[in-house]
């Protein structure tokens, strides 16, 4: 014994042995003593997870009026539940009968591979043999050797696969198979439940609420959802948000994206999108082994998303598409010579000059985001969603303000001016003389007055020039002031450089330039090319924004806002989180020279000579204006038509930009510009300037 | 001379244990199965389903570097046990630079070309290797200051390293495996009543000075599990219902509610006992508990047995990381003691902590063959 005692290999063993009558004693204990007890509360101690959607920032116009907003949807989830596969079909056939009986849309991964009413194969698999047979082998069918892989066989497999009994008749086994293989796919369990169908109606989750014990496993569950009011006339503003796409998720994981979830993906939705999505919430909750709610663990309240108010006046954008639509219309039926009926698109810049915002914008043909929101089961919205894709006519979702590109033609002109008065090749009060006719290396260039037998216009300054919009002076002026000049001060007034709006898919525009030629055209520069370029003509492609904010540095005294369409961040409950202040830059451009352009351009809407009268007759004060008119470069189709203004002359708030493509003319144009003018000073109704002028007369030139 | 004859006297097939390696055989199968289990449903939806893969190609490798190491007399890995050493030391140390796993955690978890080791794994073999070595000498050699000196350095260095991960756990088990071994070595009573009185001042410092408050949560936690709602009595909370719920029966392989559901964190790991008892009951349990009971005392009879002091230290020093193991894993699982982040040997899933079971029960292998009894029945 005494040996025993001092034999530390046995003293060793002793204490383990110790150890483990402790651990058995304790196990027998647990596991038979208390054993029912622990057993009957791991029935119901089922833990799941369940992620409290955030609801998404609302997005309002610069007045309040909601523009996005949530709406409180149900969805149906599906729980893993012991029990054998006929009762689990029986289950899904109760299910899939409540969802037809309200008519929920019920999409399965199944229809991109196999389709019951049609009896064929889906579009992932249906040109090839080798595709069906590798796609039924990947998700477990039995295929027989030498067989045929028809539909109707894969048909067969898939009942046996999910035991499906004869009791079903084809088309109920059918409508089964179709749940059955998203569980499998998709994967579903008693803690992680699988969502199968998403904003359903009250009727639905009532009855599966009511019927429960037919459903085990089946849950539900409500969430909120994005809904766009009046969305169809700021549709290029608001963009829309659809599920992240596997680039997006790989991206912004890290940011605690799930692979569910929604995102922006144009317009305002995406470039806010880090103020407009939330912090989902989580709740911990123990459910039986039905998977049905017993009690709640722990619950984490989901953080809303921001709300973003914008610079967008709801009212003037819906004047404005009211008139660009009056206006395409009554263009296309006018006629004229150069006039093809085909003008069929435009798009309309409203900028505040003294800060940047932007009041309006609008791409016509405009469409409503609302579409993006619907389910992948809604026939008719995806039908649509195809159509605006495939429309390269009218190119429906190109955001035309700050996407599309277009040559300024005689928009451009103050620019010319601008350059030649800084640079100190005209002053002021100069003369250039118009004799009808210029030639430059050789080329003639020909003032299109006089080619219809008008007369040239003789002896000009730059307030003359202006108003009459005359050629050959700006092809003088131009040719003196010389490409690199010209450039520099295109560059200046933001012409063919990013704006920086607050908007996704910006594009930059190029300006004529020696760089440009020579690196699309491998051509040296011509001074006949800078005679082209004086007026708006060859390479420049700018987009309206670009111009509309050209127009605004003019009209503001030479200062070059950044554009934008957001105007503040808020707190759900209106508190501001951040109010976007003017971003300017000062254009290096003396007063003189302004003035000097004011002047042609107020000019404009004063001369006698002009080609189109009183449009703006009823205005109570002045406005500034430059119509222009470009060529497309293609046959039998319509010049694209602009005009810019601004306004009132003498204290200007707001700068339009219109273009509208296949116009035909600038002028034809002007009445958008009127019909925004009138409805902006109804709006904001400015005593100050209204007695200063009366009933101007607006003439135009091209 | 005598060790010569002894040196050529082994039979690989004859003086192999087929008791110790069956027992281990039998249990790794369990634990495969277990692991597998364990993983079909993953919380938040993570993927499991390369877990039990993983887990049968540690073992396949586990066996290999068993059989291999058995066959090669133990003495031979004397001479390599200092480069093992500085190889596990560097791994500890690479793991504080380029380590994962801070969501569980501390930093355990070495990356290398897509496969994570756990180098504290394998350091633990080393150590044990390197303090046996020192302990031999200051019980043969004279001088003693300096072997003694030495050893202290050698012993705190690991797990000093372990320490800074944070991995307090491992850090308890490298002492554990010390002063099992220093006691096998033969440290007198007295020595040992000094330390334990010397250690509780230790503790009270440590409990006011160093420990985190999780670490206390943890230690709280042990004497009234049902009173917080910290994440550590909620686990262990959980734990318990699962392995009570199995009752005598369990409720069956890959039928667990709480396992099936992904309601007990890290089952698969840190909590495994669970799914057994909840899968395989009482019955299960127990079968678990007492093949590592018997794997225990079969290498404690080898160290008792073995021929020669070194055998005898290195099977001592492995034989306490098993049990620490098995009795710190099972014993918190049914809230007997704090909760740390050791495996159950052979059982839970990780490729690392398998394979180090597996090559230390090769080391055992090796000793047993040599043993003093086996030598004598064939003469």
């Amino acid at each position: 014994m005494k040996k025993i005692l001092k034999d530390r290999f046995f003293i060793l063993g002793f204490f383990v042995v110790v150890g483990v009558v402790i651990i058995i004693f304790r196990l027998f204990n647990l596991q038979i003593v208390e054993g029912q007890q622990y057993y009957e509360y791991s029935q119901r101690g089922v833990l799941q997870e369940r992620i409290i959607k955030a609801p998404r920032g609302r997005i309002l116009d610069r007045n309040g009026i909601p523009i996005a907003v949530n709406r409180m949807g149900f969805s149906v989830q599906i729980a893993y539940v012991k029990m054998s596969a006929e009762e689990r079909n029986r289950m899904i056939f109760n299910l899939v009968q409540i969802f037809e009986k309200n008519n929920e849309i019920y999409k399965s991964l199944l229809d991109d591979y196999f389709l019951y009413d049609t009896m064929e194969f889906g579009p992932k698999i249906k040109d090839s043999q080798d595709k069906a047979y590798s796609w039924a082998k990947e998700i477990g069918l039995k295929i027989e050797k030498n067989v045929d892989i028809t539909p109707q066989y894969i048909f067969k497999l898939l009942k046996q696969k999910y035991e499906l009994s004869d009791e079903y008749e084809d088309k109920d086994a059918a409508k089964v198979i179709k749940v059955c293989y998203d569980l499998q796919i998709k994967g579903y369990s008693i803690r992680a439940p699988l969502t199968l169908i998403k904003d359903v109606k009250w009727e639905t989750v009532a009855e599966i609420e009511e019927r429960h014990h037919e459903l085990p496993g089946v849950t539900t569950d409500w969430e909120p959802f994005r809904e766009y009011i009046d969305s169809f006339y700021v549709g290029h503003i608001l963009g829309y948000i659809r599920g992240i796409d596997a680039d997006e998720y790989e991206a912004l994981k890290s940011k605690g994206y799930g692979y569910n979830d929604l995102i922006g993906k144009t317009g305002v939705e995406k470039s806010a999108e880090e103020y407009l999505r939330g912090l989902d919430g989580k709740r911990t909750i123990e459910v039986d082994t039905n998977g049905r709610f017993y009690r709640n663990l722990s619950y984490t309240p989901a953080e809303p998303g921001k709300d973003v108010v914008l610079t967008i006046d709801l009212r003037l954008q819906k004047a404005v598409y009211e008139s660009v639509e009056k206006n395409i219309q009554r263009i296309r039926e006018k006629g004229g010579e150069g006039n093809f009926g085909d003008a069929n698109a435009a798009a309309v810049v409203v900028l505040d000059v003294k800060t940047g915002e932007v009041l309006a914008m609008l791409s016509y043909p405009t469409f409503d985001p609302a579409i993006f929101l619907a389910g992948a089961g809604n026939k008719e919205a995806q039908q649509k969603i195809l159509e605006l894709n495939n429309d390269s006519v009218n190119t429906p979702l190109l955001n035309r303000p700050i996407q599309g590109l277009y040559a300024p033609g005689s928009t451009f002109k103050p620019l010319t001016a601008i350059a030649g008065l800084e640079e100190g090749i005209i002053k002021v009060n100069e003369i250039i003389r118009d004799d009808g006719i210029y030639y430059i290396d050789g080329m003639k260039f020909e003032c299109l007055e006089y080619r219809h037998g008008l007369g040239a216009h003789g002896n000009l300054t730059i307030e003359r020039a202006l108003a009459t919009s005359c050629n050959i002076f700006f092809h003088i002026l131009g040719k003196e002031t010389g490409i690199d000049n010209l450039d520099k001060w295109a560059k200046n007034f933001g012409l063919g450089e990013y704006t920086g709006i607050d908007l996704p898919g910006e594009y930059k525009g190029n300006r004529n330039s020696r760089d440009y030629k020579a690196e699309m055209f491998h051509e040296a520069w011509y001074p006949a090319d800078t005679a082209q370029a004086a007026i708006g003509q060859l390479f420049n492609q700018f987009t309206p924004l670009q111009i509309a904010n050209y127009v605004s540095s003019i009209a503001n005294g030479g200062y070059k806002y950044t554009p934008h369409v957001i105007k503040r961040i808020t707190d759900y409950d209106g508190t501001v989180v951040k109010e976007i202040e003017p971003v300017f830059e000062k254009i290096p451009v003396s007063e003189e020279t302004i003035e000097a352009v004011k002047k042609g351009m107020v000019a404009v809407t004063n001369s006698i000579d002009g080609t189109a009268v009183t449009v703006f007759d009823s205005l109570p004060y002045k406005v500034a204006g430059k119509t222009g008119t470009a060529q497309t470069g293609r046959l039998n189709e319509s010049d694209n038509g602009l005009f810019v203004c601004y306004a009132p002359a003498d204290n200007p708030r707001v700068a339009i930009a219109v273009v509208v493509e296949k116009g035909v003319w600038g002028s034809n144009t002007a009445p958008i510009a009127l019909d925004i003018l009138k409805k902006y000073f109804e709006l904001y109704d400015i005593k100050n300037v209204s007695d200063s002028a009366k009933s101007d007369e607006v003439v135009f030139t091209r | 001379m005598y060790s010569v004859e002894k040196f050529q006297g082994v039979n690989l097939v004859k003086h192999f244990d087929y008791f110790l390696f069956f027992a281990v055989l039998i249990l790794s199968g369990i634990g495969i199965v277990v692991v597998k289990s364990a993983s079909l449903v993953m919380p938040n939806g993570a993927d499991g389903s390369r877990m039990a893969m993983v887990q049968v190609a540690a073992m396949v490798l586990g066996i290999v570097a068993a059989l291999v190491l058995s066959s090669i007399d133990y003495q031979y890995y004397k001479n390599f046990s200092f480069i093992l050493y500085l190889g596990s030391l560097m791994l500890l140390v690479l793991v504080l630079i380029f380590g994962t796993g801070e969501q569980f955690g501390s930093k355990s978890w070495l990356n290398i070309a897509g496969i994570t080791v756990q180098p504290s794994e394998l350091a633990k073999i080393s150590f044990v290797f390197v303090v046996a070595y020192y302990l031999e000498k200051i019980n043969e050699s004279e001088e003693k200051i300096k072997p003694i000196a030495l050893l202290a350095v050698f012993a705190a260095i690991p797990i000093g390293l372990v320490l800074l991960q944070p991995d307090m756990g491992t850090a308890l088990v490298f002492i554990f495996i010390f002063c099992i071994m220093v006691y096998v070595a033969g440290l007198s009573y007295k020595y040992i009543a000094i330390g334990f009185l010397s250690s509780i001042p230790v503790f009270l410092l440590s409990w006011f000075y160093l420990l985190e408050d999780y670490q206390k949560n943890r230690i709280i936690g042990l004497f009234k599990p049902e009173s917080g709602s910290t994440t550590y009595t909620f686990n262990v909370l959980r734990s318990i219902m699962a392995i009570g719920s199995g009752r005598l029966y369990g409720q069956g392989l890959f039928q667990g509610t709480l396992t099936q559901s992904a309601s007990v964190p890290v089952k698969e790991s840190d909590f495994i006992f669970s799914v057994i008892g909840e899968e395989l009951g009482f019955i299960g349990s127990v079968a678990v508990v007492l093949l590592l009971t018997l794997i225990i005392i079969r290498c404690l009879y080898i160290a008792k047995t073995a021929r020669d002091k070194f055998g005898s230290y290195v099977v001592s020093g492995i034989c306490g990381m098993y049990a620490f193991h098995f009795i710190e894993n099972t014993g918190m699982s049914i809230g007997l003691l704090p909760v740390t982040g050791i495996p159950l040997p052979f059982i839970s899933q990780g490729g690392t902590s398998l394979l180090a079971s597996f090559i230390a029960i090769g080391v055992v292998l090796s000793v047993s063959m040599r043993r003093k009894k086996a030598l004598f029945e064939d003469e």
